[in-house]
This record gives structure tokens, sequence and C-alpha cells, in this order.
């Protein structure tokens, strides 16, 4: 997605320009671009005149924002424990391996998927979970996970 | 089926009795043809028999309208058991009433048989699962549509704001909170009562009410599953509190990861707002209180109150030393009362029933010191390899045996049982030799680990130990906010011996410099995140030392985990040679002709585990 | 909607009671799907909108359908509860939408509870 020129301003508008509210905007940004582009932060630093740096800690401090744009499809792998003794993180490898991406959060070239873990989304009744975005997989495994990118890539094609 | 006509529904409800006040409600049919059979005659000898029990004042004789299975009659549905007695005579009543109005054990000679030859549906009671669970913070799961305020109302919702409203000064409120001995459910055992009192004694002005809804323990979801079955009731506990410490503004601080929790919330307080029951003048009893939501931008040291609150302020989550209590200088410097919604959820209840009440369930003797013992129940996650997955709520001092066995239903798979990891990060794990431990907060912290928020990840043969003292190191290692040192690097460096240990390279002596490791971030840690960090490794070492020793001298991982320590291998008598794995495996390391035995090539073989999850035969094993 | 004074509490309840249980309300069957995160994850949405086309098909306007937050089990979602008036509430578990199917021709519309698919009748049992 674009940004276009007034992004910006109508976020910082809703948090009536108050900079306490830095977390709440960054939050507004990173649900409509799915990631906080280098330009948002740029304006939101000159806007309420709060350093770049300062911007970057809570950014990278908090894991629910990304500094780099996912895919279409973002998968999510749950690594909460209750997923780690069913082989969470064994499927967190495999998804990387059969998406051919190096590291988590790393788009595919085609820009249709990126791969992450995340900590704990609750649903440890059904363990192991995987989410691609809205979507909850319950009870999964690594060949379930494969076959519904393959899907997902016919779709696309 | 029959439909009940109108008047014998009007005259059912008996005269105006508020019956939701009963325990339990006897449904005697007084249709025309139990009435024939004699049902009138039942219903004197059934009251009768709870006066001489002292249970009419908690077991109401309800007449209702033909219930369909006349040749049965009398007929009587026990609720909310759910359960059928059929043909009764006033001759059983004595016994009836005896053995299962006061002793709660139906008789079962008196119980409806149906026809079929097919074996009969359980009642709920009958059920494992159900069976040892008693509901008071999920009293409303699965009952109420969370999105209806007036659901929650039937279920006498907000009638505990309205009588502490009306009928106790705050501090009476403070008193009774203290009396019933409630300790915080979010992981640290505080006494609630305590707490508010600091709060309500402190000078400055104005307070906050703060609930943390920052669920972060993975394994846990207690927490959410209230948030949306029965947000209400957070709510209401809230107001009892901010009336009690003196606040007019609360907070909701709810992680990001849980949208359908968030979206109920936001349903819950607008919906509470326009019934009056948050705002201006609450119940036209001149108190105001309002409750914001503020949205968790993921961080699980967010969960510590310091933490927490410098992140509302719209600062980083860095903990601040803790001489400086929160509920004397807390959101903004202001006193701020934080209880997590499991805490508020039980709020209502007591004030409703009374601390007397309250402090009949549970362990220990709360009336010198709330930490005399552990009161009310607790819900608890039941996960991981156990067969009923699930939220599980029982009293305070319920064996671990009973959860995991009888609610759990024991070992998935015909496995056998390992260890129990209680209270996440910043618990430990609890061997078999302690399954008879009751739990609560005392118990569980003196064998190394501790309640924590309720996750109760259950493990069996397959589970490495130094896998998961290695899982949760790590995942703290991600997590720490990086301000003190001791935990910055501190486990990192527990991270890397792990990491050795699982990977083969560790050397004789690793577990002794683990372990004093442990003791140095355990002491000089800023929060409880460092300082409870160490209890997965620690409680693994004291209970499976021969397991870390396997890993470092004998270059084996027992259980299989380990990747580095481990083969993959096929065995030859169980594999049918269906080709399955050998189509899924991602590095063509599988050969072997069709409906013959396969073969794992271990020099190709990355020890993905695909081949084993797609085994229909059970033929891959891991030596 | 006024603000709400102390004595309305108690008429909300009495309001409320009819339309929530069908032991006292207007309905003759009452459905509950359980949807919390774990039950949508395990497909409770497909349930709901499989219950509702049974309301429909079956032209019947006795059956109160509604949604309710986790049940507890996690392990056997989807789950549902069928309540029928004057009966104890019947919690089926590990539901399709074949099997609701066969659930609402049974139990629902003939009152003949489908024991196969049954977890138990009842309710929990409260402090």
């Amino acid at each position: 997605m674009e940004v276009q020129p007034n992004d910006v301003d109508n976020i910082v508008d809703r948090w009536r320009g108050d900079r306490s509210y830095l977390i709440e905007m960054l939050q507004d940004v990173q649900e409509q671009f799915h990631y906080i582009p280098k330009e948002v932060a740029e304006k939101l630093s000159s806007d309420l005149d709060v350093p770049l740096t300062h911007i970057f800690h809570i950014t990278t401090f908090y894991k629910g924002f990304t500094l780099e744009p996912r895919g279409k499809y973002p998968i999510s792998v749950c690594t909460g424990t209750a997923c780690h003794v069913k082989g969470g993180a064994r499927i967190l490898e495999n998804v990387m391996r059969e998406l051919n991406v190096s590291r988590e959060g790393e788009a595919t070239p085609d820009g249709l998927f990126s791969v992450e873990s995340v900590r704990c989304l609750g649903c440890c009744g059904l363990a192991p979970v995987v989410t691609v975005g809205d979507d909850v997989y319950g009870r999964t495994s690594s060949t379930k996970v494969n076959r519904l990118i393959k899907r997902i890539k016919g779709k696309e094609r | 089926m029959s439909t009940i006509p109108k008047q014998v529904l009007e005259e059912s409800q008996t005269a105006g009795r508020d019956l939701s006040r009963f325990r339990m409600q006897l449904m005697l049919c007084s249709g025309t043809a139990c009435v024939s059979s004699g049902s009138h005659k039942i219903k004197d000898a059934l009251e009768r028999e709870l006066a001489k029990q002292n249970l009419d004042d908690e077991v109401a004789v309800v007449m209702t309208g033909c219930n369909g299975f006349c040749a049965q009659g009398p007929v009587m549905v026990v609720q909310p058991d759910g359960i059928f007695y059929q043909l009764l005579s006033d001759k059983d009543i004595p016994l009836l009433v005896e053995e299962h109005m006061l002793k709660g054990r139906p008789v079962e000679k008196l119980m409806y048989k149906p026809s079929a030859t097919k074996t009969a549906v359980p009642k709920m009671s009958e059920i494992g699962f159900f069976k040892k669970q008693r509901l008071l913070a999920l009293r409303n799961r699965g009952l109420i549509d969370p999105e209806k305020i007036e659901e929650y109302i039937a279920r006498d919702g907000y009638k505990a704001l309205a009588k502490v409203l009306t009928k106790m000064k705050p501090e009476e409120v403070v008193q009774e909170m203290i009396a019933s001995g409630l300790r915080g459910r979010g992981g640290g055992g505080f006494p609630t009562g305590i707490k508010w009192k600091t709060c309500r004694d402190a000078p400055e002005s104005p307070k906050y009410v703060v609930c943390n809804a920052d669920e972060g323990d993975p394994g846990a979801y207690m927490d959410r599953s209230i948030v949306e079955s029965d947000p209400h009731v957070v709510l209401e506990g809230m107001a009892i509190a901010a009336y009690a410490v003196g606040a007019k503004k609360g907070y909701v601080y709810i992680r990001h990861e849980y949208p359908l929790a968030l979206k109920r919330l936001q349903k819950a307080i607008a919906d509470a707002r326009e019934y009056g029951l948050l705002g201006k003048n609450i119940l036209d009893q001149g108190f105001d209180f309002d409750i914001s939501i503020h949205l968790g931008a993921g961080a699980f040291v967010c969960g510590e109150s310091t933490a927490l609150m410098a992140s509302m302020e719209g600062r980083v989550g860095e903990p601040r030393a803790k001489y400086i209590h929160t509920v004397e200088h807390g959101l903004w410097d202001r006193p701020t009362n934080l209880n997590n919604v499991e805490t508020y959820a039980n709020v209502p209840q007591i004030m409703l029933r009374g601390s007397k009440w309250f402090t009949s369930i549970g362990t220990g003797d709360v009336s010198k010191s709330p930490w005399g013992g552990s009161k009310g129940t607790k819900v608890f996650s039941l996960v991981g390899k156990v067969k009923n997955t699930g939220l599980v709520e029982v009293p305070m001092g319920t064996t671990l045996r009973e959860i995991i066995f009888d609610i759990g239903g024991g070992i998935s798979n015909g496995k056998k049982f390992k260890a129990v990891q209680t209270g996440g990060p910043s618990g430990g794990v609890i061997p078999e030799s302690l399954l008879d431990l009751p739990v609560d907060f005392d118990q569980l912290t003196k064998v190394g680990s501790m309640m924590g928020s309720g996750g109760m990840i259950v493990m069996n043969e397959d589970d490495c130990m130094v896998d998961i003292a290695r899982y949760f190191i790590d995942f703290l290692v991600g997590e720490s906010c990086g301000k003190c040192l001791p935990c910055r690097e501190g486990l990192r460096q527990m991270s890397s011996m792990l990491n050795d240990i699982c990977s083969g390279k560790a050397e004789k002596g690793t577990i002794d410099l683990l372990e004093n490791l442990c003791y140095t971030v355990r002491d000089t840690a800023l929060c409880a995140l460092g300082r409870g960090a160490v209890n997965p490794v620690l409680t693994t070492i004291k209970y499976f030392r021969e397991e870390y020793e396997a890993h470092i001298n004998k270059k084996k991982c027992p259980a299989g985990v380990c990747k580095a320590l481990i083969t993959y291998k096929i065995d030859a008598g169980k594999c049918n040679g269906c080709t399955l794995c050998a189509r899924e495996c991602p590095q063509q390391a599988i050969t072997g002709e069709k409906l013959k035995p396969h073969k794992i090539n271990t020099d190709l073989c990355i020890r993905c585990g695909v081949c084993r999850d797609v085994c229909n035969q059970d033929a891959v094993y891991v030596k | 909607m006024p603000k709400l004074k102390i004595e309305d509490l108690d008429k909300i309840v009495e309001q409320s009671k009819k339309t929530m249980s069908v032991r006292y309300g207007a309905g003759r069957v009452k459905i509950t799907v359980h949807m919390g995160t774990c039950g949508i994850s395990a497909g409770a949405r497909d349930i709901l909108s499989a219950v509702m086309r049974c309301v429909e098909d079956s032209g019947v306007d006795d059956i109160i359908v509604t949604t309710s937050g986790c049940a507890g089990l996690c392990s056997r979602e989807p789950m549902m509860t069928v309540e029928v008036v004057q009966h104890p509430p019947v919690k089926y578990v590990d539901l399709n939408e074949k099997k609701v199917k066969e659930i609402f021709d049974e139990h629902v519309m003939k009152g003949n509870i489908v024991e196969d698919y049954a977890l138990a009748i009842g309710g929990e049992q409260m402090l």
C-alpha cells in the first residue's frame, strides 16, 4: 500500500496530535500498512517533534510493530509452550524451508508470503496452531501448512 | 413434544419466588398423567424431607407442565444436574433427598433409563472433565451470550455492584475483600484486599484502577476466555474496586493478539455506559466511574506492573525497582490498583455472597492473615499431552493428579506422564513423584515452581526437559527489556549453555556453571521476569539431572527431541510401503519400493520430522 | 435506553429469563454455538451457519439460536448445546455440518438425542 500524504495527518489528528499517544498512533500505522514505513516514521518524528531514535526504540521494543513489509499472506506459527511441545518450532523451520526464506518476517520475492513465530495465541487447546492472515488453523502440521501454501499459490496464479 | 400450557408455566414460577437463589431445583411434573399417578404426594414428601434436612433454603420444588414421559410418571428432573427420576413413589423420597440433595449422589435405581439398547448419554457430572470442576470465575461460561448485557444481568450481573453502592461503605468493601483472603490470580498471589487498602489509604489523588489483560504466559489463556465469554464480570469487578479505593477512572490493558476479546470488551463497555452502569452517577447512587481500553503493543514484560504502566504512559515497557509501590505511585505517579482479569472476575461473587462463603472453599486459614492460605478456585489452562485439553476451574487444594488424570483424562496416545509445567516462564516443571501435591500458591512455590497465571502444560516421555528449559530461556531472552544486566546478559549466557547441551557441544561442569549463574540472576535481576526466569532451569536440573547428564556425557537425547543428537529410522516390521513419507520428504532422503519397507538415508536427512508426522503406521521412530 | 436504577436490574432479570432459557421462555428449543477463539478456529462459524440454514429450511419459528463463549473443553471443539423445553441441555462435540443436520433433524425436530455425537447432558457445577 502506497503512503498517501494525508495518511499520517489523519492518524495524528485522531490522537489530537498528543505525542503521549505515540504508541497508539504507531499501532494505527501498523494496522493500516501492516508495517511501519520509513517515511511515516520520519513524518511522525517531525510532526510530533519526537526524535526518530525514540520511534525506533518503541517500534523495535514491542513485537506488535514491524519495520519491513509482510507478505500478502502473513503466516504466524505459534510457539507458545503447548504448541512447542506439540512441534510448533519444527513447523516454523519446515515452513521457512518450504518458502525458502532465511529469516522470520522476510517476505518471499513474489510478495505473497512471510512467516514468523508468534508468542502464545491463546488457542493452546488446539495446539499446534498456525494463523494465515486472520484465519486460525488448529491441530495443524508441517504437511498441512505446506498444502495450504500450495493452495494459496494456485489461487493467486 | 408437548408444549406447556401458559397457566402451568406461570404457576411453575411458584408465586414470584426468586428461584435464582436456590442451588438446586426439582422440576416435578404436574401434568395430568403425573398428577393421576400421585405427583402431589411426591411434592408433599419432598417438601417434608427437605425441611427435615434443612435444605428448604437451598433446594426448590417446582411444579412443571407435562414433560412427555407420561408412561414413566411421576417424573422429576433435577436441575442444574439434569438428572431424570421416574416412577417415583413417596417411599423413595427420604432416600432420594438424603443421597442426592444432601450428599450429592444421584440415586441410580430411580433414574430414567432410556429404552434404546445403546449406552445412554452420560450426565455432565459423570464426564471426567466436568466432574471435579467447580465454576466461580467461569460461572457464566457457555451459558450467556457475551455480547448481551441483559443476559449477564439475568445471571445476577451488576447485583454485587448495586449491593456495594447501596449497602456498604468503601472501607467495608475493602475489609470484606481482606477477609475473603482472595489472592491475585495473575501470578504473584498478593492479597487483593491489602492492595485495595494501601491504594485507598494513599493520600494522592486522582486514583486509578487498572485491569491487566496482557496475558503473556505462553500456554495460558484463562483471561482471554473470561473476557470473551463474560466481559461484564470484569467491568463489574473493576467498578467495585474503584468504589473501594476511591477511583473514578479505570483502564483495561489488553493484548493486541486477542481481537475477539477486544471486540467483546468494547461492546460491553459501550453497553454498560448506555445502561448507566459505567459513567456518571452509576445506578443513580452518585458514584462516577468509567473505563477505557489500552491496547498492548506486544511485550511480555508489560505484564509486570511497573512496565505495564510505563507502556500505558507511552514509553517502552521497562520495569522499575519495586521499592516504590505502584499502589501509591503508579500510573502518572498516582495511586493505582492493578489486578488481573481473573481476580476481578472473582470480586462480584465475593461481594454478593460474602467473604465467609468464599473462605469455605480452598486451603489454609486466612482469618488472621490473607497470606495464611489460598481461598476460592483457580482457573487453569490444561494443555499439552493430555487427553482433554481445555480450561478447567477447580477449588484450590485440588491435587495435580486429579487435575491431570481425572479431569484431563490422563496422557494422550497411551504415553507415559513425565512432568507438568506450571507458572509460565517463571514457573517450573513438576515430576511424577509430586503429582499428589495439592495445588495452591504456597505448595507450588515450595517445590520450585509457582502458580503463575494458571498455565498447566502436561508433558510425556517424548518431551526433553533440557529442551523445555532452553525453550523458556530463549523465550525470555527475546522478551527481556534489557534494562538490567543480570537479565539481559545472564539469560543470554544461560541460553548459550543450554543450546550447547542440546547440540551435544557442552563439556563436563556445564550443569554446575549453569546452576551458579541461575543463583546470581535470581538474586540480582531487577524484576520478576529475570528473577523467575531461572525456575524452569533449576527445576529441570533438580528433578531431571540424569537427562542433562545424558546430553553432556553420552551425547544422547533420551526423549528424542534434540535434533543434533538423534537419527530418524523406519521400523521395517511396521512399514507397509505406502510411500507417503518418501513423497513428503523435502530432502528425498527416503527410498523404497511400493509395498516394501522404506529406508531413511541419514546423510541426507535434516531431521525435520515430516515423515513421522505423515506415517499412518507409526513406523518412523527416533533413536 | 434510559440509565438504570437499582430496581430496574430485577426487571431485566425477569425479562431476560424469558428469552434466555427455554424453561421460562417462548421458544421450544435453544441452540447455543460456543464461539470463543478456540471454537472459531476449530470451525464454529461454519457450525453456526449450518444451524441457521437448518432453521431456515425447517420453516419453524420456535427455535432460539444464540452464541456463547468457550465451553472449556477445547479439544472437542466445535461444540454446541441443544436445550429442548423441559429437558436438560445436551452438549454435542467434534461437530461438522453433516452432524449438525442430523442433530437438527433428530434432536431439535423429533426430540431424540443423537447419542453418537453427544458428550453429556445437564449443566456444569457452580459454586
